[in-house]
C-alpha cells in the first residue's frame, strides 16, 4: 500500500528529475540556438560549440541522481515499496527541492553564458577555454544544490 | 529557414562580423596611392567574394559596395526575431528611393542607377505607387502624406519641402510602430536622438538660409524627446544661446553642447559628425546584449558605416582629396 508519506516521497523524486531537466533542456537548448547560428557561419567551429553547449546539461543528471537515490531508498528498484509517514515523506519531498530548483535556474543561466561563451568564440577562437570556465562557474550552485539535496536525502532514516 | 530567435542570430552575426573592415584596415585603404592599390587592398581582405581586381574598374566599385551592403541587409531581414523594428533602420533606403523617383517622375527621366534596394519596401512596389500615384498599399503615416505631397504638386514644386515631408512621414511611421509596439528599449533612443539632433540642426540651417518659421515647422521631425515649440520658438534667438535653449530631454545636454561647438568654431558639419557619433553610441550600449536586437542592428549599422567609409575612400581616391573617415560601429 503507498502512503502518503510514500506519495510525498515520490514527488520530491520526481521534482529533482522534472524541474532539474527542465533547466538542462532550457540551457542546452539556448546555447544550441547559439551554437547553429556559428556552426552555419563557420563549421569548423563544431567541436568548440559542443563543448559548450553540452555544460548545461549536467543539472538534469544530478536531478536525476537524486531522484533515483530517493526511489532506490524507498525500495521501487527492488519491487518492495516501503511504507513512508508522512514526516519522512515530507522530508524526501524536500530533499528534492534544492536540486530541482537550483538545477532548473542554473541551467537555463549556464545556458545564456554558454552562449555567450559560444559567441566568444566566433570572434576570438582562441579564448574559448575561458569561455567554457566562465560557463563551468555556473555549475558550482548546481553542484551545492546536489550536495544539499545528496546530503537530506541520505538523512532521512527509513 | 533560419530560426528566428536572439540566440541564433547573434551567434550567425558574431562570425559575420569577423569579416567586416575595421579601423585600421580602412586607414590603410585611404592612405593607398592609387585606385587599383586600395582596391587589390580591399579585395585582399575577402570583401566582395573572390573578384580579381582587374576584373573591376571605377564604376564597379560603387555596385559592388552596394551588392555587398545588399546582402547584409537581406541577412539581417532573414534572421531578425523583431522584423517591425528592424525595418525602421531600413526605411531611410526607402526615404532616399521615394524621394528619388519623385523627382525622377517630375523630371520625366528614369533613374534605375541611384534607387537601392534592401530597403522595407520593394522597389517594384514603390515604382508602381509612385507611377500611378496611388498610396493606399502604404503604412498610414506614408499614405497621408505622399498624397499630401501629390496635392501640393499639382501647385507648385519645392523640393526642399516634399523632400522634408517624406522624412517626416518616415519619423511619423517610426513613432507609429515604436508605440504600437509600446517599445521602449534603444530602437526609441537612437530614432529619438536622431530626431532632436535633426531638428537642432534644422533651425541651425534655417538661421543660416534665412528661412521663416513656417519653412521650419516643415523640416521639424516627430519622435524626438524636445518639443517642436523649442525650435520654432528659438528660431530667432541669437546663435550663442540657441545651444542652451536645447538642453531638454536624456540627450539635451549632448545637443546643446553640438550646438555650442558649432557656434565656436564654425564648423558646419561639427553637427552631423555629432549625431552619427551620438547615434553609434546608442548602438554600442547594447552592443553585448547578447539576447536582444541590439547586436543585430549594430551589424546592420556597422556595415552601413562600412559602406559609407569604402565609398569616400574609393571617391576621395579618384578625386585626390583627403578625408575624414565616418563614424565607426567597431
Amino acid at each position: 500500500m503507498i502512503t502518503l508519506g510514500t506519495a510525498l516521497a515520490f514527488g520530491g523524486a520526481a521534482i529533482a528529475a522534472a524541474l532539474a531537466g527542465v533547466g538542462s533542456a532550457m540551457g542546452v537548448g539556448i546555447a544550441g540556438q547559439a551554437g547553429s547560428g556559428v556552426i552555419s557561419e563557420d563549421p569548423d567551429k563544431f567541436g568548440n560549440v559542443l563543448v559548450l553547449q553540452a555544460l548545461p546539461g549536467t543539472q538534469g543528471i544530478y536531478g536525476l541522481l537524486i531522484a533515483f537515490i530517493i526511489v532506490l531508498n524507498i525500495g521501487v528498484i527492488d519491487g518492495n515499496i516501503k511504507e513512508l509517514s508522512t514526516f519522512q515523506g515530507l522530508a524526501l519531498l524536500f530533499s528534492g527541492l534544492p536540486i530541482g530548483i537550483g538545477g532548473l535556474l542554473s541551467g537555463i543561466y549556464q545556458g545564456k553564458v554558454a552562449a555567450s561563451g559560444i559567441y566568444l568564440c566566433a570572434k576570438r577562437p582562441e579564448e574559448t577555454g575561458k569561455g567554457i570556465i566562465l560557463t563551468a562557474m555556473v555549475e558550482t550552485y548546481a553542484v551545492l544544490s546536489l550536495l544539499i539535496s545528496f546530503i537530506m536525502v541520505n538523512g532521512v532514516k527509513l | 529557414m533560419p530560426q528566428a530567435s536572439y540566440e541564433y542570430a547573434v551567434g550567425r552575426i558574431s562570425v559575420l562580423s569577423n569579416k567586416m573592415l575595421d579601423a585600421a584596415q580602412l586607414r590603410r585603404l585611404s592612405e593607398a596611392g592609387t585606385f587599383h592599390e586600395a582596391l587589390a587592398m580591399l579585395l585582399e581582405t575577402g570583401y566582395g567574394g573572390n573578384i580579381a581586381a582587374e576584373h573591376i574598374n571605377n564604376q564597379e566599385i560603387d555596385y559592388l559596395i552596394r551588392e555587398q551592403l545588399q546582402i547584409s541587409r537581406r541577412m539581417v531581414w532573414e534572421l531578425t526575431p523583431e522584423p517591425e523594428l528592424t525595418s525602421l533602420f531600413l526605411l531611410e533606403v526607402d526615404t532616399h528611393n521615394i524621394k528619388t523617383l519623385l523627382k525622377a517622375r517630375l523630371l520625366g527621366v528614369d533613374a534605375p542607377d541611384v534607387l537601392i534596394a534592401g530597403g522595407y519596401f520593394s522597389l517594384e512596389f514603390l515604382k508602381e505607387c509612385i507611377k500611378t500615384k496611388n498610396y493606399d498599399a502604404m503604412p498610414d503615416a506614408y499614405r497621408i502624406m505622399m498624397n499630401k505631397i501629390e496635392n501640393e504638386l499639382t501647385r507648385s514644386v519645392d523640393p526642399l519641402i516634399f523632400s522634408a515631408e517624406i522624412d517626416q512621414a518616415m519619423f511619423k511611421h517610426i513613432k507609429r510602430v515604436l508605440d504600437k509596439k509600446n517599445d521602449h528599449s534603444f530602437v526609441r533612443e537612437y530614432f529619438s536622438l536622431m530626431a532632436d539632433f535633426q531638428n537642432a540642426r534644422s533651425v541651425v540651417r534655417a538661421r543660416l538660409m534665412h528661412w521663416d518659421v513656417d519653412k521650419l515647422r516643415v523640416l521639424l521631425l516627430d519622435g524626438g524627446e524636445i518639443d517642436h515649440k523649442v525650435f520654432l520658438d528659438n528660431i530667432d534667438t541669437p546663435m550663442e544661446q540657441l545651444g542652451a535653449e536645447f538642453n531638454r530631454g536624456s540627450h539635451g545636454k549632448l545637443i546643446s553642447q553640438t550646438v555650442e561647438e558649432y557656434v565656436t568654431t564654425g564648423q558646419t558639419p561639427v553637427l552631423k559628425h555629432k549625431m552619427e557619433t551620438a547615434l553609434m553610441n546608442v548602438l554600442r550600449s547594447v552592443k553585448w546584449n547578447m539576447f536582444s536586437l541590439g547586436p543585430i542592428i549594430g551589424y546592420l549599422m556597422a556595415r552601413e558605416a562600412e559602406a559609407k567609409a569604402l565609398r569616400m575612400i574609393f571617391g576621395a581616391n579618384r578625386g585626390g582629396f583627403e578625408i575624414e573617415l565616418p563614424e565607426l560601429y567597431a
